[in-house]
């Protein structure tokens, strides 16, 4: 019931364009390539992590798993989460450890054609300006795509050595 | 050929390497009079790597290796003597082995003329006597007995099993159907025949498989020519797996010589392999195992061989002979199997998994009253408690695996730098998490060297000094405490701390006032300052300032603490403190604000719990720092919710009636901190932080609790890096001054406690499970019965004053429970502040002060103790305390008056009206408050308990109660006999040699057990453990009674 087995739902209806997955974060929509994302899963119990980085919230226990839970806003640097009871966690995983993205809500999934994006506006924030693919207009409102290869990149001082 | 087969024979290959090494410098020692079975140990294993590489077709293992047998036989057959030379020789050569080996993919191209000339000159050089100047001088031609084939081996080979009487014979096994369809590996089976013999000729025809002549890639013919002390019917018996005709005598022809054929000197070879303008190829028309050229260019002799082949496909299984069966099972499947550390690991994780939802079922059952459930959980509880213990064991390896290495170190460096060292090694078996082993490889190393380059002397200066010119390295492992210490010592010239310290001076790593300041102690910690080397000249050995410094991070790393002994002119001891394992560690679970954190167990020195309004008492500002007084010791005081930020709800705080403190250590500093709640101890699997969180040093890892949230497991050695506490520089920290006895078995520690003013008294630490601080408010009077609320029941408590004739307990006094079991029910004892704990050898008095609750008088501090019995009080104050139907006649147990007491035959006898027939128990103990304290309680389980205070009373008593006497309970150390001499004699003496014999001891190392068993000590138990010793007595008498 917590699990939103997204990707294949849609694989057949995935006929033009990357299934992206749709989430909320301070009322503006975002899309994330799907495949990146390995499963949508409610906040649970988050054990904060003192003297971590800023955009850090803590770390949770997935199926024994111990996953580092990360503010999704922060991280792109437009904030930080609002807590609400649609709150979830966009789990995914780079260089062998799990994390949990906190985001407001999470909507849907759906094939987005990536060619048919519209660039970037020019007033957008610098430090989402480089993870944006693209802007997508879907249903009368923007979605701002993010591009799964920026989306690791921590920002400075929070990469540990 | 399967990489897997090849993996096989590396691993095999690298295991038989690996003891190589300290044989051969075994064998250099012995000199002359070497043990033949030394050498020949080493020359299987040259000879069974020789016959795996064979197999393979590597070429340069093959060679090196049957050159380094030349010189073992020449050994083995004193045509040389084991000279520094030849060692030398051998032990490039096996360097250079395990090198190949190791990169078996590269292992033919690499160049290794010059190691088998050098082998070959060694060879020649000393054997002037032999007519020939190559070590594999001719070759020597052999056939089948129907002279159908015939092949050419090398005469030195065959010299040798002519010499040792073994016989020959060619085996014409096929690999798929002979080895990997019978569930055996080719190793396995040459494993089995050099328990017999050798093999000269091991060769697979790589070129036939899957060639069109070949039966579509079933077969692998392999040519396996053995020398061996079994007759045909005894080899095929072995080789089971092989039908039997393909198992054929050989018989020696005709020395042929190897110049006139021109047959390539660097191995032996396969006659058939010879080129074909080679005479002897004419004598060998069925050829079936031959290189792919022939096969191709004669087709006939394929032919003619196939059906052969095919024909071993239709062998009946009656054939097979069955003491060949058992023969080989018994030695194919070894007593151990090779494993994936993979494996392990994920089998790890998953009984760590299987930990963690153990204590989340531990937490919902909690709170059940279905019993089959609370049942059903206890046993899901102790089955994963052993296998969590067994899969840990499964990760232990021998210590020795690290020291292993030092003789040759040991070895090369002595020569290096013109010392003489005798190296002394005790302990290998010792086992540590794998973890471990690899994290203390380098660091012992490391102090090894030192030891050598820094520590021992030269020849001159020893003799200068008038110490024996042969210095001594001593490493030892053992088990203390549920750790393990590693030492590595030497009687080299110790360490000078004014000169260390003036060093650092030097260097600017320290001031010359604070140098002033420093106790001999803190000089000597300063080698672990980076940037220091005591070492005049900096040599190649160690000592470039980048040692020691290093190997102390890693141990503390590791969870170990290190630290040192010296005396100027005797020589240094370090002494590495490390866990047993680092996955699975006991911890106490505390909060912080919200936040629940878990500290391992091995980081607590202890938990102090101070009343609010004492605080004053105890915590202390200097300047802006804070301190706790402890007894008479100061130390840091750290708040930890401000180190971590974490919020104080000051209406949660103020409500919070004692500051829950607790005193760490990470092995240098202690400091101590706070925390609002101390909950449980738990066992925790310890899971590694995400990359982005590895940087804060003051988390060790994350564990998952009962109720699945996570908790933060702290690192005691960042906390106080975080808070930036130095290494105290003085002398405030705490001295208890046991070290120098705790070899003595004997040593208890004591909880001292007041009651009546004016007043102390003790108990034996190991009988409290917690102390609890109250205020008398807190006591609750119910029908005459003291309790108090404790953890969500109640408490029965207990007085001095109830059953002994002491003063009435201090109303004025902070009271305090020491909490206890007797009989499985818990209880509490009500004492007065101050408490305190000595580690002390208990001189008793039994007699002046002997009452009911009272056990003896001892003096501590100067001060009359009376040592407080919780168990007899308990019992006496309430008689219908007891509910398993023990009886307890034995309560009152008169102590015994005097150690010369000869034996006692049990008081009454009069035990209960159970059917169950009385057992007598025969106690050796020289003590005579342990043994009152021993008997006491096995006698109230329901044993007959004869008593003696020595060995040869012991015996005596034996021997007059033999009818009686079925288990035996001893002391070791004991004055007259100990209990290793009891143990031998019993087991001498054919009336009692098949007797039960429990050793209790204090502190048992293994050796001290291994001794025991040896002795025939059937179990060893810890002195005071009650529970353990008891159930060992029952289980022996269940044993012992079928």
């Amino acid at each position: 019931m917590e699990k939103r087995t997204t990707k294949k739902t849609f694989e057949a209806e995935n006929s033009d364009g990357t299934l992206t997955t749709i989430f909320t974060m301070d009322g503006v929509r975002y899309g994330l390539d799907a495949s990146l994302i390995q499963e949508v899963v409610r906040v649970g119990e988050i054990t904060r992590v003192h003297n971590a980085p800023s955009d850090i919230i803590g770390v949770r226990n997935l199926r024994g798993k111990i996953i580092t839970v990360i503010d999704l806003a922060a991280h792109l640097g437009t904030g930080c989460y609002k807590t609400g009871k649609n709150n979830r966690l966009i789990l995914a995983e780079s260089n062998g450890d799990a994390y949990g993205f906190m985001v407001d809500s999470v909507l849907e999934a759906i094939p987005v054609d990536y060619t048919s994006l519209l660039p970037a506006t020019g007033n957008i924030p610098v430090k989402l300006e480089g993870r944006i693919k693209g802007l997508w207009r879907y249903n009368g409102d923007i979605v701002t795509i993010i591009d799964s290869k920026q989306f690791f990149i921590w920002q400075e001082g929070q990469v540990s050595t | 050929m399967d990489d897997e087969f090849i993996k096989e024979f590396v691993d095999e290959a690298l295991e038989l390497l690996s003891g190589i090494e300290n044989d051969l410098l075994s064998i250099e020692e012995q000199g002359e009079s070497v043990e033949l079975e030394l050498i020949n140990k080493v020359f299987r294993a040259a000879h069974t790597i020789k016959g795996g590489s064979g197999f393979f077709d590597l070429e340069h293992i093959t060679a090196l290796a049957h050159k380094s047998e030349t010189i073992l036989d020449m050994l083995r057959t004193d045509k040389i003597s084991p000279n520094a030379e030849v060692t030398n020789a051998l032990l490039t050569a096996f360097d250079t082995l395990r090198h190949l080996v190791n990169n078996i993919d590269r292992a033919e191209d690499e160049d290794i003329s010059e190691i088998l000339e050098n082998l070959d000159m060694l060879a020649t050089e000393s054997t002037c006597v032999l007519e020939h100047s190559e070590p594999q001088p001719q070759t020597i031609t052999v056939q089948t007995l129907d002279s159908l084939r015939s092949f050419e081996l090398p005469a030195s080979d065959l010299e040798r099993s002519i010499r040792e009487s073994r016989n020959l014979f060619w085996v014409n096994l096929d690999f798929i159907k002979d080895v990997e369809r019978r569930g055996i590996t080719i190793m396995a089976l040459f494993r089995i025949l050099l328990k017999y013999g050798e093999i000269i000729e091991s060769k697979l025809d790589f070129h036939a498989i899957g060639g069109l002549d070949a039966p579509v890639g079933n077969v692998l013919p392999v040519c396996l020519i053995v020398a061996i002390e079994k007759d045909l019917e005894g080899i095929q018996s072995l080789l089971y797996t092989v039908e039997p005709k393909n198992i054929h005598p050989l018989e020696v022809v005709d020395r042929v010589d190897s110049a006139e054929h021109a047959i390539d000197a660097s191995a032996e070879k396969n006659v058939a392999e010879s080129s074909a303008d080679n005479t002897l190829v004419s004598q060998i028309p069925q050829n079936s195992d031959s290189s792919s050229v022939e096969v191709r260019n004669q087709p006939v002799d394929s032919v003619l061989s196939q059906p052969k082949i095919e024909g071993t496909l239709n062998v009946p299984k009656e054939e097979v002979n069955p003491m060949g069966e058992v023969r080989l099972g018994s030695s194919a499947a070894d007593e151990t199997i090779r494993i994936q550390v993979g494996t392990l690991e994920t089998l790890m994780n998953l009984a760590g998994e299987l930990v963690l939802s153990r204590n989340e079922l531990r937490t919902v059952v909690k709170n059940k009253t279905d019993h089959s459930l609370i049942s059903a959980e206890q046993r899901i509880n102790q089955v994963t408690t052993e296998l969590q213990d067994v899969i840990m064991q499964t990760r232990l390896q021998p210590v020795g695996n690290v020291f292993n290495k030092f003789p040759r170190v040991v070895r090369d460096l002595s020569r290096q730098l013109n010392k003489q060292i005798n190296l002394i090694i005790s302990g290998k078996d010792v086992a540590l998490d794998k973890t471990l082993i690899e994290g203390i490889s380098d660091p012992l190393m490391h102090m090894v060297r030192n030891a050598i380059d820094h520590g021992i002397e030269t020849v001159d200066e020893r003799r200068t000094a008038g110490k024996s010119v042969e210095g001594t390295v001593r490493i030892e492992a053992r088990h203390e405490a549920g750790q393990v210490i590693i030492e590595i010592a030497d009687d080299g010239k110790g360490l000078d701390a004014d000169h260390i310290a003036a060093s650092s001076v030097k260097k600017g790593l320290i001031t010359q006032q604070q140098a002033d300041e420093m106790s001999d102690k803190d000089k000597l910690n300063l080698i672990f300052q980076p940037g220091l080397s005591t070492a005049e000249k900096l040599s190649d050995i160690s000592g470039r300032g980048v040692g020691m410094d290093v190997v102390k991070t890693n141990l503390i790393r590791l969870g170990g603490h290190v630290d040192i002994q010296t005396r100027i002119g005797y020589g240094s001891t370090f002494r590495i403190k490390l866990p047993l394992t680092l996955a699975i560690i006991p911890t106490l679970i505390v909060s912080a604000g919200k936040e629940r954190f878990a500290i391992p167990q091995a980081n607590i020195k202890e938990l102090v719990s101070i009343q609010k309004d004492e605080a004053a008492n105890f915590i202390n500002s200097i300047g802006t720092a804070q301190v706790l007084v402890l007894r008479d010791t100061i130390i840091p005081f750290v708040q930890f919710r401000s180190l971590f930020n974490i919020e104080t709800d000051v209406l949660v705080t103020k409500r919070l009636p004692t500051h829950e403190i607790v005193v760490l250590t990470d092995g240098v500093n202690t400091f101590a901190t706070e925390f609002d709640w101390l909950h449980t101890t738990e066992e925790v699997v310890v899971k590694p932080l995400g990359k982005r969180l590895k940087h804060l040093n003051e988390y060790a890892g994350a564990t998952i609790l009962g109720d699945g949230s996570v908790a933060l497991i702290l690192d005691s050695n960042g906390l106080a890096q975080k808070a930036a506490i130095h290494e105290i520089t003085n002398n405030l920290q705490q001295n208890i001054n046991i070290d120098e006895h705790t070899t003595n078995d004997d040593i208890q520690p004591f909880l001292l406690f007041g009651n009546g003013a004016d007043e102390q008294f003790a108990v034996l630490m190991d009988h409290i499970d917690r102390i609890e601080r109250i205020t008398w408010n807190q006591v609750e009077l119910l029908s005459k019965r003291r309790t108090i609320q404790y953890r969500g029941g109640m408490l029965p408590l207990f007085l001095l004053e109830d059953c002994t004739d002491v003063k009435r307990i201090d109303e004025h006094g902070d009271p305090v429970v020491l909490v206890s079991e007797v009989d499985g029910k818990t209880v509490g004892l009500l004492g007065t502040m101050p408490i305190n704990v000595v580690h002390t050898q208990p001189v008793i008095d039994m007699q002046t002060h002997r009452q009911t609750g009272i056990l003896g008088s001892l003096i501590i501090e100067g001060k009359t103790t009376l040592l407080a019995d919780i168990e007899e009080i308990v019992r006496a104050s309430s008689p219908s305390f007891s509910s398993n139907g023990v009886e307890h006649q034995h309560v009152s147990i008169h102590a015994i008056p005097s150690p010369d007491v000869s034996a006692t035959t049990p008081s009454d006898g009069s035990q209960n009206g159970t059917s169950k027939q009385q057992l007598g128990v025969l106690l050796a103990e020289d003590s005579d408050f342990f043994r009152s304290q021993v008997k006491r309680f096995i006698s109230d389980a329901g044993y007959d308990v004869y008593e003696a205070p020595d060995g040869e009373k012991a015996w005596e008593v034996l021997l007059a109660n033999l009818d009686k006497i079925q288990m035996v309970v001893t002391d070791i150390e004991m004055p007259h006999l100990d209990g290793l001499g009891l143990t031998s004699r019993i087991r001498a003496d054919e009336r009692t040699s098949s007797l039960p014999i429990i050793a209790v001891s204090s502190l048992a190392s293994d050796e001290d057990q291994s001794r025991g068993f040896t002795a025939g000590v059937t179990e060893y138990q810890v002195k005071l453990d009650r529970a353990g010793l008891l159930n060992s007595i029952q289980n022996l008498t269940a044993v012992y009674a079928n």
